[in-house]
């Protein structure tokens, strides 16, 4: 498992090498389902970081322009594009965001299997084959795990933002 | 659909989605890596020498010095023409020195003759196992001279009596000391070589029969 070139470590951080040996070994002990993880990580990201472009670079002109609106009938459409734009693409962040661990739980059966077909074929004799099918059976739950979180976290943070704003802009067509 | 209208920054938000990706990934990675990283300061020099101790000292030769054998003068006891114990027969026969009998003769007693006679004697002798003093050992063994004389330096004579049965064994039963001087210090080593000599068995008749013989040894210091 541990890669013949030992790995020299200065100070604190270690060198980019070290990190993408270790990044390598990762993917690599990870299995197939970690990629697939990547993917769906990668997917998530691209919609939270779309999201955040429209709440810090697109949301605000809009709703200027939309105050600077005279007729309240034209306000009322421009708030309602905007309250529908808020929430553009939350429940598929939100899906993905739940996929995440369930992957995670793939990869771990994925691993037990593999697992257990170490076992039948060698027996419990030898811990270094069975530790390939452990490593793909845990790394991809942490993955998805982590991935999970982080999502969650923006998420949360773009809902509650999403939600104060449609408050505002009811109160800004209220009127 | 608005991802479609925004295809332009479409790139951009892959590109940093995947930065984002790679950096969680490698946190994630560097969590499960389990190097153990030693912050060694440049000036600590930790230095191991393996190499293998020796231990080289002089030979020593230890100086052996054998022990002297001790002088066996295997005397055949001088006996008057009368059975033993000589003092109990007072034959009148004057003692004859033994340096001046020639080894050749024969002095085979029959006792069965003499049992008459010697009735009154206590004699433990069973007259059927006659005295035979020529009868010299086939394979005599040297006893060790006892380690207790030899360092108090006491020199002795042992006078043994015993049977030697049909096959030239000495027999265990019948070894009596007659004399020994000092007696207690040279009696267990005796027996103990007594008891490995060979005698070729008397042949009388056609047949082997056992006899009775002594032995004298004595111990002499090598000075």
């Amino acid at each position: 498992m541990q890669p013949d070139s030992t790995l020299k470590v200065s100070g604190i951080w270690p060198d980019a090498e070290t990190i993408l040996v270790s990044l390598e070994l990762f993917f690599r002990s990870g299995g197939p389902v970690l990629i697939l993880l990547a993917f769906v990580g990668l997917a998530l990201w691209m919609l939270l970081l779309e999201r955040f472009w429209f709440r810090f670079a697109v949301f605000p002109s809009r709703l200027a322009a939309c105050r600077r609106l005279e007729s309240l009938k034209a306000r009322r459409l421009q708030s309602c594009d905007l309250t529908l734009e808020i929430d553009f693409a939350f429940p598929l962040i939100k899906t993905l965001i739940a996929i995440c661990p369930l992957l995670g739980l793939l990869g771990t059966v994925t691993g037990m299997i593999q697992l257990f077909d170490v076992m039948s074929a060698k027996g419990t004799a030898n811990p270094r084959l069975m530790a390939s099918g452990v490593a793909q059976a845990t790394l991809p739950t942490m993955a998805g795990m982590t991935l999970a979180v982080t999502g969650l976290l923006c998420f949360t943070w773009l809902q509650r933002w999403g939600q104060l704003q449609r408050n505002h802009i009811r109160d800004l067509t209220t009127i | 659909m608005i991802l479609l209208r925004q295809t332009s920054k479409l790139s951009l938000f892959l590109l940093t989605s995947t930065g984002i990706v790679f950096i969680l990934f490698l946190f994630m990675s560097q969590l499960v890596d389990s190097q153990v990283t030693t912050n060694l300061e440049p000036d600590a020099k930790i230095s191991l020498q393996l190499h293998r101790m020796r231990f080289d000292s002089e030979i020593q030769t230890r100086e052996r010095q054998k022990p002297e054998p001790p002088e066996l003068e295997d005397v055949t006891e001088q006996q008057d023409l009368v059975a033993p114990p000589k003092q109990t027969l007072k034959l009148g026969v004057p003692d004859v020195a033994a340096p001046n009998v020639p080894s050749n003769i024969n002095l085979a007693l029959d006792l069965g003759s003499l049992d008459g006679q010697l009735a009154g004697l206590s004699m433990d002798t069973t007259p059927s196992i006659e005295f035979e003093l020529t009868m010299a050992p086939v394979t005599r063994v040297n006893p060790m001279y006892p380690l207790k004389a030899k360092r108090r330096r006491i020199e002795g004579k042992v006078v043994v009596e015993f049977i030697v049965d049909e096959e030239g064994r000495v027999e265990k039963e019948s070894l009596k000391f007659i004399e020994s001087t000092p007696p207690g210090f040279f009696e267990s080593n005796v027996k103990r070589a007594i008891l490995r000599w060979r005698f070729n068995p008397l042949v009388k008749g056609g047949q082997a029969t056992p006899f009775r013989t002594r032995q004298t040894l004595e111990f002499k210091m090598q000075s």
